[in-house]
């Protein structure tokens, strides 16, 4: 039985930058639980004879060369931005920097 | 500086991110160069993070990033992967960075540095995994403003062991590999661009009552120039060293801190503690496949690698018979170190005449003129042909400068430029005996000097046979024969 708290709600809320209310917190709780517990269920699963992959499609090493295409006009660029000042986006200030 | 002399001990780690000499972006085919262009106008919905767009691997990144492993002794995996290393923050449009985490493309190399005590120092590599580049961000008055021109730029990690014991060390390592990544082709590795960013884990060790004290590091993100590490490295070791002394929290603290570094003010700042590794929730990137690099292919790769700077300076000193400093010169620049193998070739031997030409002349033209060895119209056989004319005594030194100076400008061959601006020097006994008895003529005093036992009269009695012969007459012969003749 996955036993999630919500403290690990709260703690990938604010990863995502998602404020949530007390009463989603706990609602959230309840179902992520359900989610990781049916995920849970894969570990009675034997693997031991299956080789490990990182995909389940069998094709590997796509690739492209390397040339230049054009890129978008600045009109299209901005077409859904939340906000533009002259040929930048603007976005919230952010006080850190990495 | 931190060296032997602080009580302390420094351990090192460096991150370097450096950019890949690609045409075309990591996951698209937007172009890489993004330094200086308008804001942006080098993007699509692939690297702007749109959603349904797709990525795909550019073949040249990967193959880069396997040539920078392969010259820095790495090993290649079987398989390897991407994966999605997730974060929030302006300049970086899908939320996620495309990364690799548990299966880099190149693990477990080395490189090669003097170290402080002057023997030669190897530097564990962790591992040099791909990844793509963030957008840019201005701060200004009202907010932020985000340029993604810079996004989805292929990038790659070079993560080394703690194995560096000085800000001296650091930077040596630092200039080694640089100069691997571009004679490899791999980076063009501009810092005044951008191209290239380190993160620096500082740690110091020492001996406090008889036990070993070794407490958390500081992580130092985003050094730009090997200036602010050098300064960083010594600021940070040395607040380490007092906030200890102090008292201060480093003493029961478990984990390291995460700090920038301030050019202006010469200070560390502490940053936001960004996530641990465990916050970043990566998973294998699912809009890509795995790669399993064919061992033909890294056999290809291996054999297209160029002789390495450290190695082709040993063998410029060893089978040439250089200096350490003119081996140094003409390694600086992998065109320039051929030019001077090709000419030395066209010499039929001479490397030391040939290495004082192309340090001495040609890299004095170059720098004037601002120009690239490529684009010299002096070629690597023009050298070599000019020593040899030296040698033989057709020209001398002096009027082979004169033959340089119109072989620059006009890109004519040696032996054209001597005929037409009549640079041959005379070794004809007979002229020369013509001359040298009008001298001997003329200068009675200074013969009888000669013969009373003062020889350094002989050589302006040298000087004037030349100048009677307008400069041309070679010197080695009119000493010989004035000799003869006055002795
Ligand atoms: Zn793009």
């Amino acid at each position: 039985m996955s036993t999630l708290d919500r403290s690990v709600v709260e703690k990938v809320a604010g990863l995502a930058r998602i404020e949530l209310t007390d009463e989603e917190i706990e609602r959230f709780t309840a179902q992520l639980s359900v989610v990781l517990d049916a995920v849970d269920r894969l570990r009675s699963v034997d693997t031991s004879a299956i080789p490990p992959t990182a995909s389940v499609l069998p094709v590997d090493n796509v690739m492209r060369e390397d040339v230049v295409r054009p890129s978008l006009p600045l009109e299209e660029v901005f077409r859904n931005a939340p906000g533009r000042d002259g040929d930048y986006f603007r976005v919230q200030t952010v006080l850190e920097q990495r | 500086m931190t060296g032997t002399a602080a009580p302390y001990a420094l351990v090192i780690g460096i991150e370097c991110h450096v950019e890949l000499a690609t045409s075309s972006k990591m996951f698209c085919g937007c172009a890489a160069r993004w330094f200086g262009a308008a804001p942006n106008t080098l993007v699509c919905p692939v690297c702007l993070g749109l959603p349904g767009a797709l990525p795909v691997p550019n073949r040249r990144a990967i193959e880069l990033a396997m040539t920078a492993g392969l010259a820095l002794h790495c090993e290649v995996p079987a398989h390897t992967k991407f994966d999605r290393k997730n974060y929030l923050y302006p300049d970086l449009p899908k939320g996620y960075q495309i990364s690799q985490y548990d299966l880099p493309l190149n693990t477990a190399g080395w490189l090669e540095i003097a170290g402080d005590d002057g023997r030669p120092k190897r530097i564990r590599i962790t591992r040099a995994h791909l990844e793509e580049d963030t957008g840019s961000l201005h701060h200004d008055g009202r907010g932020t403003l985000v340029d993604f021109n810079r996004s989805g730029v292929p990038l790659l990690e070079i993560v080394s062991e703690p194995d560096i014991s000085s800000a001296r060390e650091a930077l040596r390592y630092l200039e080694s590999l640089r100069e691997i990544l571009i004679f490899a082709g791999v980076a063009e590795f501009r810092l005044e661009e951008g191209g290239a960013r380190f993160d620096v884990n500082v740690s110091i060790r020492f001996d406090e009552g008889g036990e070993t004290r070794w407490p958390p590091q500081s992580e130092i993100k985003n050094l730009n120039s090997f200036r602010a590490l050098e300064e960083a490295v010594a600021y940070e070791s040395a607040r380490l060293w007092d906030e200890w002394h102090a008292g201060g929290d480093i003493r029961t603290r478990r984990t390291k801190v995460t700090v920038g570094w301030s050019p202006e003010r010469g200070r560390t700042f502490p940053q936001r503690q960004k996530e641990e590794v465990d916050d970043y929730r990566y998973f294998p990137e699912p809009d890509l496949v795995p790669l399993s690099p064919a061992p033909a292919d890294v056999e290809r790769l291996r054999a297209a690698l160029p002789e390495m700077p450290v190695e082709q300076r040993a063998r410029f000193v060893r089978d040439h018979g250089l200096s350490e400093y003119d081996a140094r010169v003409l390694v600086s620049d992998r065109a320039l170190a051929s030019f001077f193998e090709d000419a030395v070739r066209a010499a039929g031997g001479e490397p030391k005449q040939v290495a004082n030409w192309v340090t001495g002349e040609l890299l004095r033209y170059l720098k004037e003129g601002n120009g690239a060895v490529s684009a010299a119209k002096v070629t690597p056989a023009h050298i070599g042909e000019l020593v040899r004319i030296v040698k033989d005594g057709t020209i001398s030194n002096t009027a082979a400068k004169e033959a340089f100076a119109e072989m620059w400008v006009s890109g004519k061959a040696p032996r054209d430029v001597v005929e037409s601006k009549g640079l041959a020097q005379v070794s004809d006994e007979v002229q020369i005996r013509a001359a040298v008895d009008a001298v001997v003529a003329e200068n009675d005093q200074a013969i009888a000097t000669y013969r009373a036992g003062k020889p350094q009269v002989l050589g302006a009695l040298v000087g004037k046979v030349m100048k009677r012969m307008g400069g041309k007459a070679n010197p080695a012969v009119v000493t010989s024969v004035l000799r003869e003749r006055i002795g």
